[in-house]
């Protein structure tokens, strides 16, 4: 591994919290991260300024799938399950730091979730983020909780691949690095996922990937993402099986709306390594 | 006049070794046969051999005289010759799990299909979670879940789609989700809202309102569409499930087709494995956590639903069952259901179902102790009522008494067929016969065991060969011919009758046992007479500290027994203690004192309440004797006091009553009677003197007073006649008289007694009906007139001097 390890440059590796399933994944993919390479975790709840705005909206009411039931919203009430939810994330925050043995921080924003995330991600050096919740999702919060499937667990497939996007851009080798001591830790397989233009490009980056994880003693598949388009990114995530995929911030794949997008569609969290910045 | 001395040989009846064929018990051929007991056996042939209701056996005779030996084997060949009764079992009851099933298979065929449900559980464990983890079942039932989660995102997307046409976006809550027109990606501010037109905003409401119906009726029908899904996979699941149990299933009903109960049971067990095939995806012997049972309810395992209790397993050789239950209580004959701890209650099944004797013996022979049966809580009224009933209807004793109406296991009675065999003593057997109206219905057939038979030359040859079959069986030292001479006479000397032997078969073998001891002790390599004397004594002496104290305290002259001179009035009468299994006779003072008075013999025992019925009958008839041979044309006018000197607990019995009658003679005569000489013997009240009991035993007592104050000739005991035959005396008794120094004197009247015991005669009435002068007879006569004329003319002066007053 090169000399500028992973472990020397990453020292905060902050999860968004909110209140939806994948936040678990996230919180599980972050705290591992952080335990790999000794870093902080920070968890970062941002009260959606939309919500708040809602309840100011007289013929806006709420839907709760559980009970099926409709209520109009107030600003107090709100607010006050904001609280609420903000105190149960940072109470996981806090025993899944613990049982990793790392240390830990919790803050509460306020804001449009992504200008806020936005924000987040130029002051830490990874921001984990889950999906927002596909439709399905909202069937979730009913009382189904029964399963239908005969199937044992033991045959339910496990994820496994930790999946890394490597391309020309600034820098990348440091996602290149966290996902080298992330699947370490898990012990897995590296999915290193070039985005090059041509062949004779492909060629340079996995060479230099392969010099970069020269040291590395767990497998490594690379592969090239031809297209170079978000759409092949998900695809080669899910069909990898990926339990998580690192992306350079400034990778050109998930600039911009299209980091929504591939949140929305792949189901594994995404950890977004911020250009590191010379001299830091 | 019939007194007679009693010769050596009259005394005890020896057993002759010259008739005998052998030298010892080596020479003799076992006994095949009991003996002795002709009566019991042909009642237990009888009582095996019937086959109808009632016709159970009671055998009576006292402890250890053999009843279990004798039933138990002519029982056992009985039972040998039948063939084994079915199997039974208990199975699971899929219908009402608390009530299960009883299961009747030919002999054999439980154990077998016992293993065969344990194999088929083991494969079950294997076949389902096959099935399920099969590409067939997983790419079918993802299907079905794929198109549920399709058509549950069409209906999303739709109305997403719907909104995003209008601004309006679906946003998650804390709680819940909701649609908000939106500009810019973000909420529309209520300024913003404020600022629209009137129009505009009125469509955002429409729109929100519509789309937020639209939301609700799709989030409606989400749960009917997973209905459907769920239909849809228990339908695949129990046709995978069906597939699976079916071919394991199958094998079992073609080895079982002849057995329409097992078929049955199978096919119920094939619909419940379908329905909780669940049950065989996690590992064979893991169970549910205590959540998943509460909350489905399950009672059982896999493991134990589909279980067979083997309960009652016979061997397919064997004939009918013989059981013994040496502690017949209630669950023990009825059988119980067990219970284990789990999280702090109680919980059982139908493998926890457990067998009791009557289930064992179950088409064969039950023996129990009468005794012990009755002293176990319910086990009397238990055995009736499935006697009765003809069926074993399993209740725990909180059931039965209704005492406890928690829900417990109800097992389906199973019908009973078994001969009950009582063992015990005669009065448990005639008390029920009073007490029970239900025993006579019940056990019709007394087996009654005698508990001594005729001694002669044939019996006592057969004796011999019981003797070597005892001695063999328990592997003892050979006997030698005259050690089984001696034992023979002993066993006549344990029924107290010479020309009888006993057949109490544990007394027999302690006998021999005990000599067999003593025969190694000694260094002998066979058991010779010496040794079974040995034995005799020994455990005589084991036993006789009481009459030791007894004789010593005579010896001492603290218990007054004269055996020198001559009373007035007093004479030896003698008793005999029993003392659990031993018996000694005692000498007692018997002294009698008379005045005038109104015909009243006074019995000083039956005033105190010490003298037990028999006793004051024979004190009685006395006054019937004394007044019908002496007094016929006069009242007799007597008050005579008798009493046992130094007597401390209750008197019983009528054989000192020829003693009193002597005591009495002796004080109305004023002759003395000799005090060297004991008396026994009841009397009738014709003077008739009858036979008594224990008289071997009494003495014996009177020797060792005798023979301790040295022996002189003139000492000795008068018998009744009748008892002559019962004579089996010690040697040193019989030695005794043998050389004139103690005497036995048989007799058959008062008037015999009274000349041995006065040297006197007594005197018979002549042709002119007086007793001859100076004999006793007319000195009583002439005392008792002398009273009666006292007397007379006492109450005549008593009437004169009131009627002048």
């Amino acid at each position: 591994m090169s000399e500028l390890t992973a472990e020397t440059i990453i020292r905060r590796v902050a999860v968004a919290l909110d209140a939806s399933a994948q936040n678990s994944q996230a919180l599980q993919a972050a705290a591992e991260l952080a335990a790999s390479l000794q870093a902080e975790l920070e968890g970062i709840f941002i009260e959606d300024i939309n919500l708040i705005r809602l309840t100011e909206l007289p013929f806006i009411r709420e839907i709760r799938p559980a009970s099926m039931t409709e209520e109009p919203f107030n600003i107090q009430r709100m607010e006050q399950e904001l609280r609420s939810l903000a105190r149960q994330q940072q109470q996981k925050l806090e025993l899944v730091a613990r049982e990793k043995g790392i240390s830990c921080s919790f803050s509460i924003r306020r804001g449009h979730i992504r200008a806020e995330m936005m924000e987040v991600v130029t002051e830490v050096d990874v921001l984990t983020l889950c999906g927002p919740g596909r439709v399905s999702e909202i069937f979730s919060r009913q009382p189904a909780a029964f399963t239908l499937r005969a199937d044992t667990t033991a045959r339910q497939q496990a994820r496994s691949a930790v999946s890394v996007v490597f391309g020309n851009a600034r820098n990348e080798k440091r996602a290149l690095m966290a996902a080298a001591s992330l699947a370490k830790r898990l012990d897995t397989n590296i999915n290193v996922l070039i985005t090059a233009g041509s062949d004779a490009e492909t060629d340079e980056l996995q060479r230099e990937a392969e010099t970069i994880l020269e040291s590395q003693t767990q497998p490594v598949n690379y592969s090239r993402l031809i297209g170079n388009q978000l759409s092949d990114l998900v695809l080669a995530t899910i069909s990898s099986n990926s339990q998580v995929l690192l992306v350079n911030s400034n990778n050109t794949l998930i600039t911009g709306e299209q980091l929504w997008h591939c949140l929305e569609q792949v189901s594994c969290p995404v950890l977004i390594v911020r250009e590191q910045i010379a001299g830091n | 006049m019939a007194i007679n001395n009693l010769k050596t040989s009259e005394l005890y009846n020896r057993c002759d070794i010259g008739e005998f064929d052998f030298k010892s018990t080596a020479d003799l051929e076992s006994l095949p046969e009991v003996i002795g007991q002709e009566r019991a056996v042909e009642a237990v042939r009888f009582g095996v051999g019937i086959q109808r209701d009632g016709y159970n056996l009671y055998a009576l005779g006292p402890r250890g005289i053999g009843k279990y030996s004798l039933v138990r084997r002519y029982v056992e060949e009985k039972a040998e010759s039948k063939n084994p009764p079915s199997d039974w079992c208990y199975i699971n009851n899929f219908k009402q799990p608390h009530k299960p099933n009883a299961l009747e298979l030919p002999s054999g065929m439980g154990h077998q299909l016992s293993i065969d449900m344990e194999q088929l559980i083991e494969d079950l464990h294997v076949a389902i979670p096959a099935v399920f983890e099969s590409e067939e079942y997983r790419t079918r039932s993802q299907v079905i879940e794929q198109e549920l989660t399709e058509h549950k995102e069409m209906a999303i997307a739709e109305i997403q789609k719907a909104a995003e046409a209008k601004n309006i976006s679906l946003i998650h809550t804390p709680t819940g989700i909701t649609l908000a027109p939106i500009r810019n990606d973000k909420v529309i501010s209520i300024e913003e809202f404020k600022n629209l037109p009137e129009k505009e905003r009125k469509q955002i409401e429409e729109d929100t309102e519509l789309l937020q119906e639209r939301l609700l009726k799709a989030l409606h029908q989400a749960p009917q569409m997973e209905k459907e899904a769920r239909e849809k996979i228990s339908v695949l699941n129990r046709e995978m499930a069906a597939y699976a149990v079916g071919n394991l299933v199958d094998t079992l009903r073609k080895k079982y087709h002849d057995q329409t109960a097992v078929i049955e049971h199978l096919n119920d067990v094939e619909k419940d494995v379908v329905e909780h095939f669940r049950d065989f995806l996690r590992p064979l012997g893991e169970k549910p956590s205590f959540l998943e049972a509460q909350l489905t309810g399950a009672e059982q395992t896999s493991d134990t639903r589909y279980r067979v209790n083997a309960m009652v397993v016979r061997d397919t050789d064997g004939g009918a069952p013989v059981v013994y239950e040496d502690n017949p209580s209630y669950l023990n004959l009825i059988g119980r259901v067990e219970h284990r701890a789990h999280l702090g209650t109680l919980e059982t099944d139908f493998t926890m179902i457990r067998s009791g004797a009557l289930h064992q013996a179950n088409g064969g022979y039950l023996i129990l102790d009468a005794l012990k049966v009755l002293i176990q809580p319910f086990a009397w009224e238990g055995l009736k009522r499935a006697l009765q009933s003809r069926e074993i209807r399993m209740e725990s004793l909180g059931q039965m008494t209704s005492l406890v109406s928690t829900v417990s296991l109800e097992p389906q009675p199973i019908p009973l067929q078994v001969k009950l065999i009582l063992l015990g003593d005669r009065r448990i057997y005639y008390l029920l016969s009073y007490l029970d109206p239900e025993f006579s219905e019940l056990f019709k057939v007394a087996v009654d065991f005698d508990e001594r038979m005729d001694r002669n030359l044939d019996s006592q040859k057969l004796y011999a060969r019981l003797i070597g079959t005892m001695v063999h069986d328990e592997k003892l030292l050979e006997f030698d011919s005259a050690a089984v001479a001696r034992v023979i006479e002993h066993s006549a000397r344990m029924v107290s009758d010479a020309e009888k032997l006993s057949t109490h078969m544990r007394g027999l073998m302690d006998l021999l046992r005990e000599a067999d001891h003593w025969a190694r002790e000694n260094s002998h390599e066979i058991v010779d007479r010496v040794d079974v004397q040995q034995a005799i004594d020994a455990a005589d002496h084991r036993a006789d500290r009481i009459r030791d104290r007894v004789q010593e305290e005579i010896e001492r002259g603290t218990l007054l027994i004269d055996t020198l001179d001559t009373k007035v009035g007093q004479v030896n009468g003698l008793s005999v203690l029993r003392l659990g299994n031993f018996s000694f006779g005692q000498p007692s003072r018997i002294t009698a004192r008379v005045r005038i008075g109104g015909s009243k013999v006074i019995d000083i025992e039956r005033e105190v309440e010490l003298g037990g019925p028999i006793h004051s009958k024979g004190v009685m008839i006395l006054s019937g004797y004394l007044g019908s041979h002496y007094m016929l044309d006069r009242p007799l006018s007597l008050t005579a006091s008798l009493v046992f000197e130094q007597t401390y607990s209750e008197v019983e019995g009528d054989s000192a009553s020829s003693a009193e009658l002597y005591a009495l003679i002796s004080a109305i005569s004023g002759v003395p009677v000799k005090q060297s000489l004991a008396v026994t013997g009841s009397v009738n009240q014709h003077g008739e003197i009858q036979p008594i009991g224990g008289v071997n035993e009494k003495i014996e007592g009177f020797f060792d007073v005798c023979s301790k104050r040295g022996l002189d000739g003139t000492q000795g005991v008068i018998i009744p006649a009748s008892n002559t035959k019962h004579l089996m005396l010690r040697d040193d008794v019989c030695q005794a008289v043998e050389q004139g120094k103690f005497a036995v004197y048989s007799i058959e009247t008062i008037d015999d007694g009274i000349e041995l015991l006065t040297g006197m005669a007594a005197g018979q009435r002549d042709e002119s009906g007086k007793f001859p002068e100076d004999s006793i007879n007319a000195r009583v006569e002439a005392k008792l007139r002398d009273f009666s004329s006292k007397m007379h003319a006492y109450v005549t002066r008593s009437e004169s001097s009131g009627e002048k007053e």
